[in-house]
């Protein structure tokens, strides 16, 4: 059966292969072709740190060398003219957006100025930049697409202030920070950053980035960065708890994307068996972990970890608790894509499907 | 120890009211554990000089309650601020620190767990002695 796909664009209905759930993808990432791009967008005196063939070439990236044939991307994603994977809307459209019929898909930046950690005027100014170039070149041209705001978060009320700029717009759904080492945001310095993101009603979401390490720091091979890094991740989730973040900002919601899920039952019962001991320490926290966790706290499917057993991954699930805290992801252009044709196994229920691949994610996110 | 007191019908409520200590025998601010038939109690006496009285046995791996310590409940008004509790006394258990609220039994960070909840007696102070209604 042919049925026409959902979503416009450009007024014309996109007509192809049938079209079996509706999707939301709440991970695909935009690249610019260099740092350059986004010199229209900063006024003096940071546009000359860029705009030279010697200036400034981003924030550190990812220290690794990628084993893969062509790095860090999925093969077909590769460009012709030697820009990165991810930086040509056309073919994100065509890869992702038309071939899975997807309807809505949520930008997540990997330029992370917070990465920087020094020069903070300079680091706002190019979240800024980042933020202007993301609206004219991506929001502006496909109507299917949501995006989330670039920060500079060790300058916090810098960071509030951008959030307050840009958040009006609906097609940013949530504020993106890097799940780094070096530092953890429940701390009341990084507050403003949240109180920004309720007061936009906005998501805050984390996700790797060129300063995620791993409980060890970097180990010598990428396949023990990757294997080892949701430690990041799990670090930030229970600095927010313990810190009394979700107690102080009642309305916040957070997203972990990218960082595997499977690993929260475990997280939930040792905090929650932690609590009941520790409580005296953090008695501003009120709730049991894992409530939070549930309530709060929404997770992307990819990458996915894929048991021998595949009931066993839908165990996994079913230990966390709630239904709606997996939203499906692609991480489109990456290695470690996800279609949503197959990434979920036969043992999840289609009811359940449906929400992972779409309702969860329109829930959370009110589009 | 054992309790040392007679049994005594209480009025109408199939409870036997047995003297367990003197007053003096606890100070405020400590618990005590004692024996009653097969029940075994603990007995605190929080710092305003009453009592309160619940089962002697955690819940969770059968530690012996009344070896650990009261206190006034660590409670916030904010993240980054404590002080204790001006209402709430908590008995925490020896081993793991687990709270039990001493008005009601119940494990503050677990409320709704039944099973988590101490039983909780009535106790009172006559004539210098302490008795529990069982």
């Amino acid at each position: 059966m042919t049925e026409i796909l959902r979503g416009e664009r450009d007024g014309r209905r996109q007509e192809g292969k049938a079209s079996k759930a509706s999707v939301v993808d709440v991970d695909i990432h935009e690249m610019l072709t260099s740092v350059r791009d986004l010199a229209p967008y900063l006024d003096e005196p940071w546009r000359s740190r860029v705009d030279v063939n010697d200036g400034y070439k981003g924030p550190p990236g990812n220290p690794y060398s990628f084993p893969q044939p062509t790095g860090v991307a999925i093969q077909d994603a590769v460009t012709d003219d030697g820009s990165p994977a991810g930086s040509k809307l056309e073919l994100v459209q065509e890869q992702v957006l038309d071939r899975y019929g997807i309807e809505n898909a949520i930008l997540i930046s990997l330029f992370h100025p917070t990465d920087n950690q020094i020069q903070p005027e300079f680091a706002t100014a190019l979240a800024s930049a980042y933020n202007d170039w993301v609206l004219e070149n991506w929001l502006e041209r496909d109507e299917r697409l949501r995006s989330s705001i670039t920060v500079a978060a060790q300058e916090p009320r810098d960071a509030a202030r951008e959030i307050d700029r840009v958040g009006s717009d609906p097609r940013f759904v949530q504020v993106i920070l890097p799940a780094v080492a070096h530092h953890v945001f429940g701390r009341p310095f990084y507050w403003p950053i949240f109180e920004a993101a309720q007061r936009n009603d906005l998501v805050v979401a984390f996700h790797q980035s060129g300063g995620t390490r791993t409980a060890v720091g970097l180990p010598p091979y990428y396949i023990e960065w990757h294997t080892a890094i949701s430690q990041a991740w799990q670090s930030q989730l229970i600095s927010l708890i313990a810190g009394g973040v979700f107690d102080e900002f009642e309305e916040l919601k957070v997203a972990m994307i990218e960082s595997s899920w499977t690993w929260v039952p475990h997280l939930m019962w040792r905090f929650d068996y932690n609590y009941r001991s520790l409580r005296r320490e953090v008695p501003w926290v009120k709730r049991l972990p894992s409530e939070y966790i549930r309530e709060r706290v929404r997770f992307s499917t990819q990458p996915m970890e894929y048991p021998e057993d595949p009931g066993d991954l839908y165990r996994m699930f079913e230990m966390i608790g709630s239904d709606e805290f997996l939203m499906f992801a692609t991480d489109y252009p990456h290695w470690d894509f996800d279609s949503p044709e197959q990434a979920l196994p036969h043992t999840f229920p289609r009811a359940l499907k449906e929400k992972i691949l779409s309702s969860n994610a329109r829930n959370f996110y009110g589009f | 120890m054992a309790s040392r007191g007679a049994l005594t019908d209480a009025a109408g409520s199939g409870q036997k009211r047995h003297v367990v200590c003197r007053l003096e025998d606890i100070p405020p601010g400590a618990v005590r554990g004692y024996r009653t038939g097969n029940r075994r109690i603990a007995v605190a006496r929080l710092d305003d000089g009453s009592f309160r009285v619940v089962a002697d046995t955690c819940p969770h791996q059968a530690a012996r309650l009344s070896l650990g310590s009261i206190e006034r409940m660590w409670v916030s008004d904010a993240p980054g601020t404590l002080r204790q509790s001006e209402t709430r006394n908590v008995l925490l258990c020896p081993w793991h620190g687990f709270e039990f609220d001493l008005e009601t039994g119940g494990d503050p960070c677990v409320p709704g767990r039944p099973d988590l909840r101490l039983k909780t007696y009535r106790v009172e102070v006559v004539d210098g002695e302490v008795a529990v209604y069982l």
